[in-house]
Order: C-alpha cells, then structure tokens, then sequence
C-alpha cells in the first residue's frame, strides 16, 4: 500500500467509513511504516480528543422540566413588563394588510351603504401569553362581547377604528401553544379582502415579507406614503411597507386578477388603515 | 422538509413542544463540552442551563440556512468563555472545588491539563474556515456518517472524505504548533 492511500485511509478508518477488508491492509502497513504509523498516531489522538471534548454526560434527572419551568417563569416576568403601557407600546408593531380585489371592484372608491356589505377584512394580533397549556378557540359577534370574555391579564388591545364601509362580523379568540391571536373579522363586499395583521412584540422573521420601504417622518402623524408597489406575475401581489420610528407596517395586496383601475384609491385606502393604526398605538402610549 | 428542520422552524416560531426536543437531542453534548471546560459538575449545569435559555430567547434570529449545533455551541462556548474570564483565579479555585465536588479521580494539576487541552483544543477548532468547522461539528455533535453529511450539506460523499481530512489536517498542524509533542 501507497503512503498516500494509507492516509486517506486512516482518515476513513477513524470515521469507521473503511471497509473491512482494507482495514487488515492499512495495519499491515502502519506496522512497517513509521511515518504512516506516527500520522496514524497523531489522527488518532485527535479524533479521541474530540470525541471526548463532544461527548454526552448524562443530566441528573428532570433536569429538563426544571429548565422548561425555568424558561416558562422567565417568559411570565416578561409578560407582566411587556403589559406596562408605556413599555407595551415601544414594541415595533409588524402591520401585514392584505387586500384582495376582484376585478369589477377596482378602483371602487364610493362607501358602500349597508345592504352592499360584502367585503371581508380581518385583524390579527399575535402574542405569546402567559396561558401556556390551554388551548382554546371562541368566537364573538363583536369586539365588545369578545373583550368581556376574554381573560384581563392578556391585556388585549383591539383596534378600535372600523375603516368606512366596514362592518364587524365576527371575533376569533384563539390560545393555542402558548400564543393567542385575535381575529376581527370585517365584511364589505364579497370580491375586497383587506387583511391587517399586527404582531407585538414583533417576531418579524416569521413574516417573511420582502418588500421595499418608506419612512413616515413622525408617527401617527404624517399620513406618509407608501413605498413603491411592486407585482409578482404569477398571483398580481402588490408589496409595500411603511417603516416609523416605533412600528414597521408591512401591508401586501393580493389581486385575483391584474387590476384595471387606478392605485390611487388602494393606496389612499391603505394609507389611512395604517395611519389609523400608528395614531390608535400612539394613543395608548400617551395613555 | 427533514425533520429537523422541521423542528427548528417550528421552534424558532416559539412553538415550546419543538423547543423541548432540541432540548433533549442536545442538552447532553452541550452539558459534556462545558463540562470539559470546566470540570466542576455544578457549574458546568448551570452554564447548560444558561445556554439553553439563551437559546430560547435567541432562536428567532437563527437562519435556518446556517448549522444549528454550529450556533448552538458557539453560544455554550460563549457563555463558557464569559464565564472562565469573570473569574480571575478560576483555575485554582476550579481545582479546588474539582477535588470536593466532583467525583473525578484524576489529580487536580491532571484535571487543570484536561480542562486546558479541551481549551485550547475547542479554540483551534473554532478558527477554522468555516467549511471544515461545519464538517468537525456534524461529525463529532450530530454523530452523522458520510452518507448523511453529503446528504446536509448537499455535496458529494468524497467532498466530505476529502474536507474532513483537511480539517483534521490542519487542526494536527495548529496543535502540533501550539506545543510541541502535547497530549491531544
């Protein structure tokens, strides 16, 4: 055997990825080598130095659940801070609003009177909660009952203000795994869906949102611009985000179908959703 | 999507059920390698401890794309480090302790060279480029076979072979640098 081969093979050997039949041959040919034999030795030092460096110690027992306790206790503390209202509202809000028009809709700027309500928008706010092992799913015919109903200590602030030609349907209370997530379900016309999602605080990589930015100058203030529109071919998507001093809005436009009409109107619609929001988060800090 | 990374992207979405099966696949190699570090059983479970509340709090912003037990034990060593430096005679009072606590039957001057070899040995593997430390990791912390590695990382099996020579390569190298003939 080559000393070439000989030390490819140690390498193979130490990983246990040497078959067995060159294994009798890369002995034979460590025993006469010395130089083989002396790279064998220091590979071999190696690899048992890093076994032991890597190796698995046994934990006492429940050291787990005691870590698990520990973590749970540790997110409660956070929790109860995190329900100050002036350290609540320094989250970085995420705002997600996704509209889906159908074609004959767009552009539609008028106020749909009562008998026209067909549209659906929803608001989502996603937290995690103290109420780790309850799962529950409720619903409610409005933010009030929703809001009597749902445990104080959660602290849930819903967005109060109902874009014109909007009405409520239906609340959607959800626990589940340690999250709770609130779902204000608005109805409009059948073919509009405007969805606004706001998370706090922000696990903003689970909304994987690529979008360009635009910068409102002060929050709550300025009803700001959105930031360029983009499209994906494939589903007509529509992309913006707004980014303040306290809060990133991120507001998605989905169409069923290329839109015909003008922007403007979706852009001004939105503008004001997500202003109406930054200024309601404003008022609460100043509360 | 393979399974674990199945895992990781509902634990790094907070799910606490995926948080408690990384716990449990990694909780022993991280408790080891700081043990080996540190060589005082107390201590090196509440570095564990700390670590794995790191983790948690810190999991949303690993990418997916990167090595998890790269991260993972980049953090244990961290906070093992951290540790070692805040405590400015550490060694002796470590040997002290290693004789009352831990049922080690080594000599304290043998405790001190092992815990100094793992030192110094994690820190030569901690410089390497990048390709080959991910190689030393899967192969040591996830105990994955060529097969498996190729499979991970999505190259060919003798691009493994061929890696994990070099990094053994270059670490003998360091080693035999940094003293001449020692016991690693």
């Amino acid at each position: 055997m080559k000393c070439y081969y000989a030390q490819k093979y140690i390498n193979l050997y130490l990983d246990g990825e040497l078959k067995s039949e060159k294994i009798d041959e890369l002995m034979e040919h460590i025993e006469q080598c010395e130089e083989c034999r002396e790279k064998y030795m220091q590979m071999n030092k190696l690899h048992n130095s890093l076994e032991r460096l890597f190796t698995e110690k046994e934990l006492p027992l429940g050291f787990e659940q005691q870590l698990l306790n520990k973590i749970d206790k540790e997110q409660v503390k956070e929790n109860k801070i995190w329900n100050i209202p002036m350290i609540r509202n320094s989250f970085v809000a995420t705002i997600l609003i996704g509209l889906i028009f159908g074609t004959f809709l767009i552009g539609t700027n008028k106020v749909p009177n009562s008998t026209k309500l067909k549209t659906s928008m929803s608001v989502r706010e996603i937290r995690n909660g103290p109420c780790e092992l309850v799962n529950m799913h409720k619903e409610f015919n409005s933010i009030e009952e929703a809001e009597k109903a749902i445990p104080s200590i959660l602290n849930i602030k819903f967005p109060k203000y109902i874009p014109n030609g909007y009405a409520v349907n239906k609340v959607i209370y959800d626990i589940n795994k340690g999250k709770y997530m609130v779902t204000i379900n608005y109805i409009n016309t059948p073919d509009k869906v405007l969805t606004i999602i706001y998370t706090d605080p922000a696990p903003k990589q689970s909304l994987d949102i690529k979008s360009s930015h635009a910068k409102i100058s002060e929050a709550g203030k300025s009803d700001g611009e959105l930031a360029s529109i983009s499209k994906k071919s494939s589903e007509v998507t529509k992309e913006v985000k707004f980014t303040t001093s306290n809060y990133d809005l991120t507001i998605l436009l989905k169409y069923n179908s290329e839109p015909q009409a003008s922007e403007i109107n979706d852009k001004d619609e939105l503008n004001k959703i997500a202003n109406s929001i930054i200024r309601e988060k404003n008022n609460d800090k100043i509360k | 999507m393979e399974q674990s990374r199945k895992i990781l992207v509902k634990a790094r979405k907070g799910d606490k059920k995926a948080f408690e099966e990384l716990l449990l696949k990694y909780d022993k190699k991280v408790y080891g390698y700081i043990f080996s570090l540190i060589h005082n059983q107390e201590t090196a479970l509440d570095l564990t401890q700390d670590t794995f509340i790191k983790v948690f709090e810190k999991l949303y912003t690993f990418d997916l794309e990167k090595n998890f037990s790269t991260w993972l034990f980049t953090i244990a060593k961290n906070n093992t480090f951290n540790y070692l430096k805040k405590q400015k005679k550490a060694m002796e009072i470590y040997t002290k302790e290693e004789t009352s606590i831990t049922a080690d039957n080594n000599n304290p001057s043998q405790i001190y060279e092992k815990k100094e070899e793992a030192k110094e040995l994690y820190s030569i593997i901690d410089k390497l480029p990048k390709k080959y430390k991910v190689l030393i990791y899967l192969k040591y912390i996830e105990r994955l076979n060529y097969d498996q590695i190729s499979e991970k990382l999505n190259i060919p099996v003798s691009t493994v072979e061929s890696r994990l020579y070099s990094a053994r390569q270059r670490l003998v190298k360091k080693i035999n640098s940094y003293k001449s003939g020692g016991d690693f």
